[in-house]
């Protein structure tokens, strides 16, 4: 029996769909974010657990920049919009030019991937791989931003900060 | 010709049946079981799964400073209560949590204000129990992640088992430093060995039903394909086995309303229609079925003609009564009649006492001389005594005669006729009682094989010429 070309070509072409959208790499962090505001104004030199023990320098995009702010039940809340990208680079050590790893919040309400509104990615440079972590790691450790904590300004009126450890501030 | 070995339909029939329901019924079931057995496990482990989340939040917030003995105390009022459930805390190191008292002496040293908490926390040092495994180290790796998986002890025991990575958080930090990601793993175990048997006891319960329902169908359906198909199908092959050997009062029973019964009907119209045709036969000669079977148009053939006539049979049908004189025609004309159709002739037809028969083929002329001398001899023996003492006179002639179906619409015979037919009647007729007279003709094809007498002229009836005659003796075969 003779299965026509046609049929074959387009089963072909549906499974090489099929499986190119199940092995797709992850693209989510943008390339260019070095013209992008800073949460901080200075590099992060100290430790802190889960990001590599050297220096962080934090990102974050413009439309992370119009972040709501509101008041509930006496009790301040900071709310990025959608499509907010906050980008962590993580150093090796102090004296590295170079990151190594970049620590990615995205802001996605409505994606499946995300926790606390937010997609926690993190992108190994030397090889371009982009990860996911849609377990507790990065959620669990980010909410302690919600309370208070041993950085920054250690958010000493437990505002709901949106995870975010460092928020946006005009001045930093 | 390949020899095909013979394979009963009933074989056939049989493992069709076992084949379908082994391959439905089987690959059904196995789906099923399969797809049950798959969602029992996922909701056992989703089950779990959300019982150590739980768990794992309640830990958490045991795990506030100087709360460590509380959360030691659960998991052990956990583990006695409950003897499908136990929960532990390792250190990420793999040994087991409050087995010494290295992390509070760690804790203390970063926070001196915090010794008289820890004050009772000596007397909890219970165990040296360690673990590292595979899944343990995905639980302290890099990224830390949950671990959730099954496994089987010695005395064959089955769990889920979750690893649960307990982080270093940020608010941790100032007691337990940043040095490290994860401070320890939460063991969440919950036992699944009765669950499992009861799989099993139902894989093995739901086997057992797939064979005996493809067993007992399996007896059902063969029975009925038996009763309904096989055994009417060797009902009419029986039948028509002894039609073939000639025995035609068989008939098919099938009292079934079906295709099979019909069949059946239709196979006993054929053996009733075969018989009648058998029974006809007998009063048809064989080539006037032949010519039937091929053409009905006349042609001109060349054969050799056997007439036989009984000699002096008026008279003795005078003498003797009615019945006698047919029981020993009848007796007579057999005789011959067997030995012409041994012969491979044909008995055209018999007019009175006389029978006119025909050779055709391969050796037509011997075969006819030897017909001819067979039946004056079985005739000769005891002076003719077994047949009320008549003889026969036999005339055989060979040559070309047209053949074909003579008659009217209503009624035909396919016969022979011609001047050489004339001939060999007349042949007949001159043959004295116990001769064989062959025309030149028929010797002229048999010479050197027949042992004859003459030539003799013979004036027949009808002729102007003398035909030349020979009178037979014997031929070798």
């Amino acid at each position: 029996m003779r299965i026509p070309l046609s049929i074959v070509l387009v089963t072909a072409l549906v499974l090489a769909a099929g499986c190119g959208g199940r092995n797709a790499p992850t693209h989510l962090v943008p390339a260019e974010y070095l013209g992008w505001a800073s949460t901080v104004d200075a590099p992060l030199v100290y430790q802190i657990p889960g990001h590599t023990m050297g220096m962080r320098k934090i990102y974050i995009n413009e439309t992370g920049t119009n972040l709501k702010t509101t008041e509930r039940a006496g009790r301040v809340i900071h709310e990025y919009p959608e499509g907010t990208i906050i980008l962590k680079e993580n150093y090796p050590t102090v004296e590295s030019t170079a990151p190594a790893v970049l620590s990615v919040m995205i802001k996605a309400h409505n994606d499946m991937r995300s926790r606390g509104g937010w997609i926690w990615v993190a992108k190994d440079l030397a090889t371009g791989n982009e990860r996911i972590f849609s377990d507790e790691f990065c959620f669990t450790c980010h909410q302690n931003a919600n309370e208070g904590h041993p950085y920054g300004d250690g958010n000493p009126t437990r505002e709901f900060r949106d995870f975010v450890y460092y928020p946006w501030r005009v001045n930093p | 010709m390949k020899k095909t070995r013979f394979i009963p339909i009933n074989s056939k029939v049989n493992a069709i049946i076992i084949a379908a329901l082994v391959l439905g019924i089987g690959s059904i079931s196995f789906y099923l079981t399969t797809e049950i057995t798959t969602t029992i496990d996922k909701l056992l482990a989703d089950n779990l799964s959300q019982q150590s989340e739980i768990l794992f939040s309640a830990i958490e917030n045991f795990m506030l400073p100087g709360e460590a003995k509380l959360a030691v105390g659960f998991f052990e009022t956990m583990t006695r209560s409950n003897t499908d459930y136990s929960i532990y805390l390792f250190r990420r190191n793999g040994e087991l949590a409050f087995s010494d008292a290295a992390t509070l002496n760690q804790v203390i040293e970063a926070n001196p204000a915090l010794a008289p908490m820890f004050d009772t926390m000596a007397d909890r040092i219970t165990s040296e129990e360690t673990v590292v495994n595979a899944y343990f180290n995905t639980a302290v790796g890099a990224p830390p992640l949950s671990a959730f998986f099954e496994e089987t002890d010695a005395d064959g025991r089955t769990y889920f088992r979750a690893y649960k990575p307990l982080i270093n958080l940020p608010k941790c930090t100032g007691c337990h430093g940043t040095d490290h990601t994860v401070r320890g793993v939460v063991d969440i175990r919950g036992e699944i060995t009765a669950s499992r048997q009861k799989q099993r006891l139902a894989v093995y319960i739901a086997g057992g039903l797939i064979v005996g329902m493809v067993a007992v169908l399996a007896v059902i359906i063969s029975g009925f394909m038996r009763r309904t198909v096989i055994k009417p199908v060797k009902v009419v092959g029986e039948v028509c086995e002894k039609v073939t050997a000639g025995s035609f009062d068989q008939r098919v029973t099938i009292k079934s309303r079906d295709e099979i019964g019909r069949l059946g009907s239709t196979v006993n119209k054929m053996v009733e229609g075969l018989h009648e045709r058998f029974e006809l036969s007998k009063y048809v000669s064989a080539s006037t079925i032949n010519s039937l079977r091929d053409t009905k148009e006349g042609r001109v053939v060349s054969i050799t003609m056997l007439f036989s006539d009984i000699r002096g049979f008026t008279s003795y049908s005078e003498q003797a009564s009615p019945r006698e004189v047919v029981e020993n025609l009848n007796g007579i004309l057999n005789v011959q009649t067997e030995i012409i159709l041994n012969s491979g002739g044909d008995i055209d037809k018999y007019v009175g006492d006389e029978i006119v028969a025909m050779f055709t083929g391969v050796d037509q002329h011997v075969r006819a001389c030897k017909s001819a001398l067979e039946i004056q001899k079985v005739f000769a023996a005891d002076g003719g005594a077994a047949f009320g003492g008549l003889r026969l006179g036999i005339g055989i002639n060979t040559g070309e005669v047209i053949l074909g179906m003579i008659g009217s619409k209503r009624r035909a015979d396919f016969t022979f006729i011609g001047d050489n037919v004339n001939t060999a009647s007349r042949l007949c007729d001159a043959a004295k009682p116990g001769e064989v007279l062959l025309a030149d003709s028929t010797y002229s094809e048999v010479a050197g094989k027949a042992k004859v007498k003459g030539p003799y002229r013979l004036k027949a009836k009808g002729k102007e010429k003398y035909v030349k005659v020979y009178l037979l003796e014997g031929i070798d075969v």
